[in-house]
């Protein structure tokens, strides 16, 4: 995995004086302008899919086995986020956009800080 | 952003590389026989070239040459001294050095100016180059998930279908549309035609894009010699409009297409005191077929949500309302991608000059080329646009 900062673990920041949210993490407020009132929350757990695809040829790196689906998700209360998705069997036939979907959190050592998968 | 041309600026020049798989050439090999064509194309002293820009994207990872790539490419003919840059802005890198290039004249920097761009891709392993590509996303967000280029397009495809009712056979279209023109392009990587079922039955890509929806690895170059107006000769097109944005990081809506295209084209279009309506042919960002048409849509071709009708019914044709990528675009002519900025604006020169052979576009007075680089957060970062009219 090429090296990426450590942004903290599937979270987001939300502004204490405004109540905005961003992800990724920012460095001031651009809702209300204020600087310092950001604090990191965990991403919200549910949301429904918005965008989706199922990746069949793959980079090197991440060396995933294909096929793999990947989408957007527009959590609940929360930021739009990019994440693998994790289905049974085949995922052209698993996934529907509107689908609503869990963010599993993973161990701050993993390549990946979460993926997402059917609710159940 | 106001307009900045103090000067009138011309294109004098212009040299396109055979494009396609080159085993045995180098990032840098490319990059000279493009300067060559282009300073013969001039008919100019190559010392008289003031500044120089090249853009290369994968060199760092790939071939290995970075930094002086530029300079090392210039050597052979005797130009040394002057301000070289290698510029990396992702797959509009070669229209950011033309829009240097442009910059330096119009303020007066420079009176002759070199834009090139270089890339040698298809000697690394496919799943090699997707990776170096995908850094042209947000590392920490996007690609550590996986998701490819091809990827971000699918997903775009399928919004675009759920939103507009864009079809297969629509995209499809886009496709045999540029393989007809590339066809007719003697430097085009695929010059063989393809029916929409051809397309349609391709292996899968990334869904619902398979391999006839994407641009290939490429490799090639070319150059492209930005001059002021008492160096320009009476037939060379001039530089009526140059625009640069970038994702500005709003929520990113319906992904559906690319609001700093449509910032840029506004700005272009004012600059050149045109709309989009007098626009005869447009070289665009064809990475994908989805990519054409809903580039179709922002630029101002047709509103929004109507660029797979607007490019099944033959509108994009060469013979068409306007003639989107004559010289088969990204998906036949190929995307080497440092180099195919310099060669949007290339294909627009030959196009305004009368010199487009097979694929000429009648009566083209106006020429349109756009480029976008990198992929963040469901935007493109990077978008250079120029506007181009006959002499």
């Amino acid at each position: 995995m090429r090296r990426s900062s450590a942004h903290p673990h599937a979270t987001w920041v939300r502004c204490r004086a405004c109540g905005a949210g961003f992800y990724p993490a920012q460095r001031r407020c651009t809702a209300c302008g204020a600087w310092d009132q950001l604090d990191d929350e965990p991403l919200p757990r549910a949301g429904s899919l918005f965008a989706w695809t199922v990746v069949h040829v793959a980079a090197a790196d991440p060396p995933l086995p294909v096929p793999y689906a990947v989408g957007y998700v527009d959590l609940d209360d929360g930021p739009r986020v990019l994440g693998p998705i994790a289905v049974d069997g085949d995922p052209e036939t698993a996934l529907r956009s509107g689908q609503r979907l869990t963010l599993v959190p993973h161990d701050p050592a993993d390549d990946v800080p979460f993926h997402l998968e059917v609710a159940a | 952003m106001s307009a900045t041309s103090e000067r009138t600026v011309a294109i004098r020049g212009v040299g396109t590389t055979t494009f396609g798989r080159q085993p045995g050439e180098t990032d840098r090999s490319l990059a000279e026989r493009a300067v060559q064509l282009a300073l013969a194309d001039a008919d100019l002293d190559p010392a008289a070239i003031d500044a120089a820009w090249i853009g290369n994207v994968t060199g760092g990872q790939l071939g290995g040459q970075m930094s002086a790539l530029g300079q090392l490419a210039l050597r052979p003919f005797g130009v040394g001294g002057l301000p070289v840059t290698r510029l990396e802005n992702g797959c509009a890198s070669g229209s950011v050095a033309v829009r240097s290039a442009y910059l330096a004249v119009a303020t007066g920097q420079a009176d002759v100016a070199l834009a090139f761009g270089a890339e040698h891709m298809t000697a690394a392993p496919t799943p090699l180059a997707i990776e170096v590509l995908a850094g042209a996303s947000d590392l920490e967000a996007e690609a550590r998930f996986g998701i490819t280029f091809p990827g971000v397009f699918g997903m775009i495809a399928r919004r675009h279908m759920e939103v507009h009712g864009t079809t297969p056979e629509q995209l499809a279209a886009v496709t045999v549309k540029n393989r007809a023109n590339g066809a007719r392009n003697p430097i085009a990587q695929f010059d063989q035609a393809v029916t929409v079922d051809d397309v349609l039955g391709a292996r899968r890509i990334a869904s619902p894009l398979g391999l006839l929806d994407c641009c290939a690895i490429s490799d090639g170059a070319a150059a492209v010699i930005v001059v002021a107006e008492h160096l320009a000769r009476p037939g060379d097109p001039r530089i009526a409009a140059s625009a640069q944005t970038s994702s500005d990081f709003e929520p990113f809506g319906e992904m559906t297409g690319f609001a700093l295209t449509r910032r840029a084209a506004e700005e272009a279009y004012a600059q050149a005191g045109i709309s989009a309506d007098d626009v005869d042919l447009a070289e665009v960002h064809d990475c994908f077929t989805i990519a054409e048409i809903l580039h179709t849509e922002d630029l101002g071709f047709c509103e929004k949500g109507a660029g797979g009708p607007f490019v099944e019914e033959g509108q994009t044709a060469r013979d068409g309302l306007v003639a989107v990528n004559p010289s088969g675009g990204l998906g036949a002519r190929g995307h080497p991608v440092g180099a195919t900025g310099c060669a949007q604006v290339a294909e627009a020169v030959l196009q305004l000059r009368g010199d487009a052979g097979e694929r000429q576009v009648d009566g083209a007075r106006v020429a349109l080329t756009h480029t976008l680089g990198a992929f963040v957060h469901g935007a493109a970062a990077n978008c250079a646009l120029h506007v181009l009219v006959a002499a």
